[in-house]
């Protein structure tokens, strides 16, 4: 109430002007008004959200690289939010608007600049629950729920640990390493000495079923992955993907799904080990720009930790213009590459000319963005692969 | 559908038209309703409350995404054949309908054209296409080590074409000026689908400047497409200055003296009580916030002086910190998204006027205001100086009561149009006329009005050019 009193306090200020019977109802309609447009009960989408930003100017617009890339203003956050609200009060039908829906590459860029710190992606994400409820949702992403409810996986894996090991250290893949960067994998278990545990059979962390709306299958992904965790006897998480990071450390427990570890991503775990001196390193006297992946600045606000490694190996940076919290999406985010695939190649190739503008070497600690950037013809090296480099150097 | 639309759902373009806009367009156009609803609509504020009601302003039949001057000259060539509108769009952030489609038609959003073309370092001057977003281009200049100094609160959700279109101002305004002084040339196509230039020259004396009429057409008179622009070498410094005063009288009068020494601060700004309650948390002042930037020298000449100024006419020094407060909050809009659905109809309305009657216009149009039923927040700030007068900035909020919104809405619109004019004031400094002025037009122009009416039947004599604003008094059904 005190918060309340401080926030609107200026409007009890203005309105000792108002005669009394417009103050009575004034602050009846400020504590009851909203409740004409949120009395929808069966809906997983957060209402008075999707209200927020369908009546925002569109003050993010600037940063959202869909927009940039499909250039069409139904694309913007607000204008899907217009959509969404429009939906999901039935006024207009979700099959004309449903790919629009689900376009968005959950950068989290327009979280940068909104005043009530939403995402697009957060409040398209119960929007598409619902649809998905309808059966409405895109066939590709129909597709990818029926793949990973018969394979647990989104690729086919390049890479399979021989044998369950106990160790304090688990080391999860990730379905990306698993199957286009198995050298990451590599990197990632030479780093450690070969001594963390890894799971034989590795299951999606669940973010595609996550973004995607499909809700019950999540969570049966969250509780398997949970458990299996748990009989693994493992004590520390070590992802080299930040959007599994992302899940396990700060998804799960959102749903109710807590694991008894600690979840840190690659960079971060490697980070704290060079820091204590148990990973000796040494030097590798290469340029490169490093591409700050969405995840791992903005919802994990990692983007010390890998430039530190970096620049401890005797790599030197060149910098994006747009770098840190203030990164480009490679376009892959939210399944984007699945759902609009032109789409998501489009904003590639936007990020990859703003990087190369820095360098022509791109370096970055995500397996996902690394594909993005591989696929359309550029250099991209794994921060966990330089590391790699430099120990034998050591 | 299960929506109703405020105005035209649609001017009924057969399929032969969209089929001749495709061939024009093969990428560029779309007649699916989801992009008819986003794009049927600008940022008026009365139409997010018809929004959550269910009610849409407009619907175009197509929207189009032209990708140079010579596919809008083919198109604007096909709607005077066929007498289908043209309403431009650029980021559609204008606050008094402007790009609402009234009569439906085709939507040209200019968003392809997006270039910044080139940048004059020895001249100071950027070339970009007027489909940029404005946030877009401002980055791109101080990455390249310049500013425009056009920073208007729309900055990240308005474009370049929508300035000059409305003729906007931003909150730097005071040093670097409005959008019109920023103009060095530009590139236009006018309705009958002629491509028009001039020249990137300081000044001409070579006859009146007609490529200006583009400037505050609002879309009526042709489309920009491409415009030369005076830059800046970034600022070396910036200043952050507050000062409160007993009463906006003494604020308004030490900004006048500080426009007399011929003191141009990039920022000026003058919060009446309530808004300096609002805004900075401090109780019975008012605020005046001022922001130096350029080469360090000036900005501590320019510190001095108006710190003497201020503290002439009581002003108390408040140190740096209400103005990075202003800055860092000065793009957080929240009011609409938090009040509307509480069932308040908010607006902000923007006028000037000459210093000899600025004080008692503030003072009339604030009691203009409350003394409409159903108001309940009448507040006021000054943003945009000069040494002849002053732009005021007022927001009202309130509930309809036993009115329509849109009743309610007009009622306190016209309370401050009226009062605005018997005080000699202009109805509008920048956010242009759209549909909530056009009922004040008459009475601000006089006799201009005849004269825009012959220039818009001469240049656009079948009206296809965002029909329905400027100079139709006319008004629907609004419920």
């Amino acid at each position: 109430m005190a918060s309340m009193r401080k926030k609107y306090g200026w409007v009890l200020d203005a309105m000792s002007n108002a005669s009394m019977a417009t103050r009575a109802v004034a602050l009846k309609q400020f504590l009851r008004g909203k409740k004409q447009y949120l009395s929808k009960t069966d809906s997983h989408a957060d209402l008075d959200a999707v209200i927020k930003c369908a009546l925002c100017p569109n003050m993010c617009k600037f940063d959202c690289p869909v927009l940039a890339a499909a250039q069409n203003d139904a694309t913007s956050p607000s204008g899907k939010a217009r959509l969404a609200y429009l939906i999901e009060t039935g006024r207009i039908d979700s099959s004309d608007a449903v790919d629009l829906i689900y376009a968005c590459c959950n950068c989290d860029a327009c979280r940068e600049w909104c005043p009530f710190d939403f995402s697009a992606g957060d409040i398209l994400r119960g929007v598409r629950a619902d649809l998905v409820g309808q059966k409405q949702m895109p066939p590709e992403a129909a597709e990818l729920h029926q793949h990973l409810q018969e394979h647990h996986v989104l690729h086919d894996r390049a890479i399979r640990p021989d044998a369950a090991r106990q160790a304090d250290v688990l080391y999860y893949m990730g379905c990306e390493v698993a199957s286009a960067h198995p050298e990451i994998a590599k990197a990632m278990t030479a780093l450690l000495d070969d001594s963390c545990a890894m799971l034989p059979e590795e299951w999606c962390c669940g973010a595609p079923l996550y973004s995607l709306g499909f809700d019950d299958t999540f969570e049966e992904f969250a509780r398997h992955n949970a458990a299996a965790l748990e009989e693994s006897g493992c004590s520390q998480l070590v992802c080299s993907c930040p959007t599994c990071t992302y899940m396990y450390r700060e998804i799960y427990p959102s749903i109710g799904v807590d694991l008894p570890v600690e979840v840190q991503h690659s960079t971060e775990y490697l980070h704290e080990r060079v820091e204590t001196g148990a990973l000796q390193l040494g030097s590798l006297g290469t340029s490169c720009v490093y591409h700050d992946p969405c995840t791992l600045a903005r919802s994990l606000d990692v983007t010390d930790a890998p430039r530190e490694l970096l620049r401890h190996i005797g790599v030197d940076i060149t910098e994006a213009y747009y770098a840190g919290k203030n990164t480009g999406c490679c376009g892959r985010g939210g399944s984007l590459g699945t759902t609009h695939p032109d789409l998501a190649a489009a904003i590639t190739r936007q990020r990859i000319d703003e990087l190369h503008r820095a360098n022509q070497t791109i370096v970055t600690a995500c397996p996902t963005c690394n594909t993005a950037f591989t696929s359309a013809g550029a250099d991209v090296t794994d921060v966990t692969e330089l590391l790699r480099e430099a120990r034998e150097r050591a | 559908m299960a929506y109703d639309t405020i105005y035209s759902s649609g001017a009924a373009l057969d399929d032969d038209v969209i089929a001749q806009l495709r061939s024009i367009m093969p990428d560029g156009v779309s007649t699916r309703e989801a992009d008819r609803v986003v794009y049927g609509k600008d940022y008026w504020p009365i139409s997010l409350r018809w929004l959550l009601d269910g009610r849409l302003p407009a619907l175009p039949d197509a929207v189009v995404w032209p990708e140079n001057a010579e596919q809008i000259a083919k198109v604007m060539r096909l709607a005077n054949e066929h007498g289908f509108p043209v309403v431009p769009y650029g980021e559609g952030s204008g606050v008094v309908g402007g790009a609402i489609p009234v009569k439906g038609g085709v939507m040209l959003d200019m968003r392809r054209m997006h270039d910044i073309v080139s940048i004059d370092d020895e001249g100071l001057m950027a070339t970009v296409q007027t489909g940029i977003n404005g946030m877009t281009l401002e980055r791109e200049l101080n990455r390249a080590g310049y500013t425009l100094g056009h920073i208007p609160q729309s900055l990240y959700c308005s474009s370049l074409g929508g300035w000059l279109a409305c003729r906007a101002a931003g909150q730097f305004s005071t040093k670097y000026g409005k959008i019109e002084d920023m103009l060095v040339s530009l590139e236009a196509v006018l309705p009958d689908g002629t491509v028009i230039r001039s020249r990137p020259v300081p000044r001409t004396s070579t006859g009146p400047p007609v490529e200006r009429l583009m400037l505050g057409s609002e879309g009526t008179l042709g489309v920009v497409t491409e415009a030369t622009l005076k830059i800046w070498p970034y600022p070396e410094r910036r200043a952050l200055h507050a000062y409160t005063f007993d009463d906006i009288e003494d604020a308004l009068e030490a900004t006048r003296h500080i426009m007399r020494k011929n003191v141009y601060p990039a920022v000026m700004r003058i919060y009446d009580e309530h808004e300096t309650l609002r805004h900075f948390d401090v109780k019975h002042r008012c605020m005046l916030i001022l922001v130096m930037e350029g080469d360090p020298e000036l900005v501590e000449l320019e510190e001095d002086i108006s710190a003497r100024i201020c503290t002439r006419f009581n002003g108390r020094d408040m140190g740096e910190t209400p103005a990075e407060r202003w800055l860092e909050t000065r793009f957080k809009v929240k009011e609409s998204s938090e009040f509307t659905p509480r069932g308040f109809i908010f607006d902000t309305v923007e006028i000037s006027v000459g210093w000899r009657q600025a004080l008692q216009t503030y003072r009339a149009i604030i009691e203009a205001m409350q003394a409409v039923t159903g108001v309940v927040v009448a507040s006021g700030h000054a943003s945009h100086f000069y040494p002849q007068g002053v732009c005021f900035y007022f927001t009202f909020g309130g509930l309809p009561r036993k009115r329509t919104p849109y009743e309610f809405y007009r009622t306190v619109w016209d309370a401050i149009m009226a009062s605005c004019l018997e005080h000699g004031g202009s109805i509008s400094h920048h956010h242009g006329i759209g549909l909530i002025r056009q009922k004040w037009l008459a009475d601000e122009l006089d006799g201009r009005l005849h004269m825009l009416r012959h220039i818009k039947q001469a240049l656009d004599p079948n009206h296809v050019m965002n029909p329905g604003k400027m100079s139709d008094r006319k008004e629907g059904d609004h419920g």
